[in-house]
């Protein structure tokens, strides 16, 4: 049970992760003037991170033994 | 989006000082040392999260914890990239971007340009050479850009175009 519940809290915050990230960069492609080159560089450093930030999320919450945890301690 | 006129082009634009952005960068900083603090005290306590089933799920809320931290900061150098001044030879135009959902664009005609005020205030904004510029107009409406760089130039700047276009206006009324 408790597997699920931290699974649907991981997939919402994946959700409002996605839904800020695409804002942003719609407010950087509509308000950027040419000539702004600055977002060309810190765009893509922004992705490369989160996706390993995202990547050792992911691999963190397979290992944990969410059963394990949730077993009342002896 | 911005579009310029025919016969318009940009002469300078002005962003916020950097140290506005290393004001926000250091809270930032601040949070990011959390984590640390907490791993290093509850490993000296001897709680030795490090041990046992609650490694993973720690590193777990750890790296949600570090890509909040990495939104906030994404968000805080958007908001200061889009926050500008555009100095035009006809007009001013003032974007100002204030989190992600609230942007105000206000523009006004070099020809409208009365007065220009520059005010740098503290041993910081002096010695790093920023401050506020404002702009006031005809209708006694002001303009200013908080902790902006380049003063004296964007002043300069300002005055020159305000005055030549007020010049030109002038002349086109007298020989009439």
């Amino acid at each position: 049970m408790i597997i699920l519940i931290a699974a649907f809290i991981f997939l919402l915050f994946i959700g409002a992760y996605i839904l800020l990230t695409a804002a942003v960069i719609h407010h950087l492609r509509q308000y950027t003037l040419p000539g702004w080159t600055a977002a060309r560089f810190v765009v893509p450093f922004f992705f490369f991170l989160s996706l390993a930030l995202f990547a050792y999320a992911v691999y963190f919450f397979f290992t944990t033994p969410w059963n394990l945890l949730a077993a009342p301690s002896i | 989006m911005i579009s310029l006129t025919e016969g318009e082009h940009v002469l300078m634009t002005i962003r916020r000082h950097w140290f506005a952005l290393a004001r926000h960068a250091v809270f930032l900083v601040l949070l990011f040392l959390i984590p640390l603090i907490f791993v290093s005290t509850t490993n000296m306590l001897g709680a030795g999260y490090v041990e046992g089933a609650w490694t993973p799920l720690v590193n777990f809320v750890l790296c949600l914890y570090l890509l909040a931290l990495l939104m906030y900061g994404f968000v805080l150098w958007t908001d200061y990239y889009l926050d500008v001044w555009i100095i035009t030879n006809e007009r001013l135009i003032d974007i100002q971007q204030r989190g992600l959902f609230d942007r105000t664009i206000s523009e006004l005609g070099m020809n409208n340009v009365q007065d220009v005020t520059i005010e740098v205030r503290g041993i910081i904004a002096t010695f790093l050479k920023f401050g506020n510029l404002t702009v006031q107009t005809a209708s006694q409406s002001t303009f200013t850009i908080n902790d902006a760089p380049n003063l004296y130039e964007a002043k300069e700047l300002i005055l020159r175009y305000s005055q030549g276009l007020n010049g030109a206006r002038h002349d086109r009324a007298v020989s009439h």
